[in-house]
């Protein structure tokens, strides 16, 4: 869980110093922001440079732009949007790197035949199970749910990241909670998911 | 307030206020769903599904973070902050960078004649640096009064006079920005790095400090904070602090309800996570020691500028005063426990002197003695 979600209120105040030309609090804000730009980037593409480069451009213009950017929700919107519209645009133009392309990297490889056959279902852990079902949606699905549940961002935000309504953006995260939920209940997931 | 009497486990999971109890626990929170369940116990499974579904979900993608490690984001803040500051010259409106740089070795031996007092202390060249501002709305009041911020580039602790003349030490790598006046009710100054505080007293208008997740309020003492990690550690030498984490409150000028309050040989450290403050006894002497807590300073009917020239060697810091009408005032003083702006102020009343900071010196006015 990043600790900046948890934070609002501190980022909000790093940027509101920010807007006044504080770089001490700029670079401050950068190190709170930069692992979860970071880990947003590698969704898309393991090449590390290219996300390195990214992140770097994107903080750049966000310190230019920081007067058009009157709080710190629309500054985070603009660093996500900024880093997603960045990398998929290189990596669009290399096509060994497409395959990785559209969250598709979401998931890491599916485990080696060997460590399949070791696994029964009694000792999967729920992450792998819930791999496993997550791998049957869209990747716009995956996206979203990756957006909500790791990154927090509220509806709004989602929203415009992936220029969708915001309406739009509750009924995708409703169907895709609603197939996992609903694929966990025939599985084995049926006590671990009554448990309180 | 929303009816989450209707609400289904998929859209409890995606509410913000359901979200942000399950995973980041706040006694708000807390208290406001244990009431909504106890009043609504035919919603405990749907609560109980969603929470699992939050969960499970939040954990997946943690389980396949890929994370840079803390000292390679610290290095790439710095290079992204250090890239800024290209253009920032160009700017010559608003705001001015400090950067205090290792002295070149014939620039030491050629200032080393006059300031020999200085070298004691570890003495800086400075460059000043504009920083650009584009801000409309608060253009007026930057170019009145800009920030500067202090970047202490050598190995050795550097001093800085804030405009109250509250004292910082900032050590190797530290930086520190402050608007070139304190006006309004409070004076805020933000710090990255390990820093020595000596605050001047105004109880009128306290003094906040914003280091990583914390700010710290004091109206007048001393203390170290260590916010060189997001690990924040506030150790007090002297005085009253308070501590507080941003996340639980606004960040206006009360502090929050579940403040630190700390004294003298106390500290606290408030980690990144959501980790329950513990106050401790000072783990570490040297924290809330400098040079000038572990030399006596003591004297007898000593002249103004012998006084003063101890000061300045001890602190690292600049004086500049009418040689010829207050070289014979006579100053009797001992001090100990004394923060820097206490000890200036004992040596001005006692010869019925006041005292301003102008560009980072201490300028001293007044008549001569009594």
């Amino acid at each position: 869980m990043f600790s900046s979600v948890s934070q609002p209120e501190l980022l909000d105040a790093f940027w509101q110093q920010i807007r006044l030309g504080d770089r001490v609090a700029f670079g401050q804000f950068v190190e709170n922001q930069y692992n979860r730009l970071y880990d947003y980037g590698h969704r898309f593409t393991r090449d590390s440079d290219l996300v390195r480069d990214c992140i770097q451009d994107l903080f750049l213009s966000l310190w230019e732009k920081r007067d058009r950017l009157p709080d710190v929700q629309s500054s985070q919107a603009y660093a996500l949007t900024a880093l997603r519209n960045g990398i998929l645009k290189t990596v669009t133009r290399q096509p060994e790197q497409f395959a990785l392309d559209g969250v598709s990297a979401l998931l890491p490889s599916e485990p080696a035949p060997d460590e399949q056959w070791m696994e029964d279902e009694t000792t999967q852990t729920n992450s792998t199970r819930l791999q496993r079902l997550l791998a049957q949606l869209t990747d716009r699905q995956r996206e979203v749910l990756y957006l909500k549940f790791y990154q927090n961002l509220p509806h709004e935000t989602i929203a415009d990241l992936l220029s969708m309504e915001r309406q739009s953006v509750a009924n995708l995260l409703h169907r895709a909670l609603k197939e996992l939920k609903h694929h966990w209940w025939k599985g084995v997931g049926l006590l671990w998911l009554s448990q309180v | 307030m929303t009816d989450y009497q209707t609400y289904d486990a998929e859209q409890l999971a995606t509410d913000d206020w359901f979200c942000a109890w399950v995973l980041i626990p706040s006694p708000d929170a807390d208290r406001f769903w244990t009431d909504w369940l106890c009043a609504h116990p035919d919603r405990a499974n749907t609560v109980a599904q969603a929470r699992r579904l939050t969960l499970a979900l939040n954990e997946h993608f943690r389980q396949t973070q890929t994370l840079a490690p803390p000292d390679v984001v610290r290095a790439e803040a710095n290079r992204i902050v250090e890239l800024t500051q290209t253009d920032a010259e160009n700017d010559e409106q608003t705001g001015r960078q400090i950067v205090f740089r290792p002295a070149r070795r014939w620039q030491r031996w050629s200032v080393a004649a006059s300031l020999l007092l200085l070298l004691g202390a570890g003495w800086f060249v400075w460059q000043s640096r504009t920083a650009p501002s584009t801000d409309r709305n608060s253009a007026e009041t930057i170019a009145a009064n800009p920030l500067v911020e202090h970047v202490n580039t050598t190995g050795q602790t550097a001093s800085v006079l804030l405009p109250d003349g509250s004292m910082v030490q900032l050590e190797p790598g530290t930086r520190l920005s402050h608007p070139t006046r304190f006006v309004g009710n409070t004076r805020r100054v933000t710090l990255r790095g390990d820093a020595f505080f000596e605050v001047a007293h105004n109880s009128q208008q306290p003094f906040l400090i914003t280091a990583g997740n914390t700010i710290t309020r004091v109206v007048g003492t001393s203390f170290r904070i260590l916010a060189s990690t997001p690990v924040v550690t506030v150790a007090v030498r002297s005085g009253k602090v308070l501590v507080y984490r941003t996340d639980r409150k606004p960040p206006d000028d009360q502090p929050a309800d579940d403040a630190v309050s700390l004294v003298a040989n106390e500290q606290v450290t408030l980690g990144r996570v959501d980790v329950d403050a513990r106050k401790e006894p000072v783990k570490r002497p040297e924290w809330i020691e400098t040079k000038a807590t572990q030399q006596e300073f003591s004297y007898d009917d000593a002249p103004l500028p012998v006084v003063l020239s101890a000061l300045e060697k001890l602190y690292g810091i600049t004086f500049e005063y009418d040689q010829t009408n207050l070289k014979d005032c006579p100053i009797t003083c001992s001090f100990d426990e004394e923060n820097f702006p206490e000890r200036l102020d004992i040596i001005c009343k006692s010869v019925g002197l006041t005292h301003e900071v102008r560009n980072g010196r201490v300028v001293l006015s007044g008549n001569g003695c009594h």
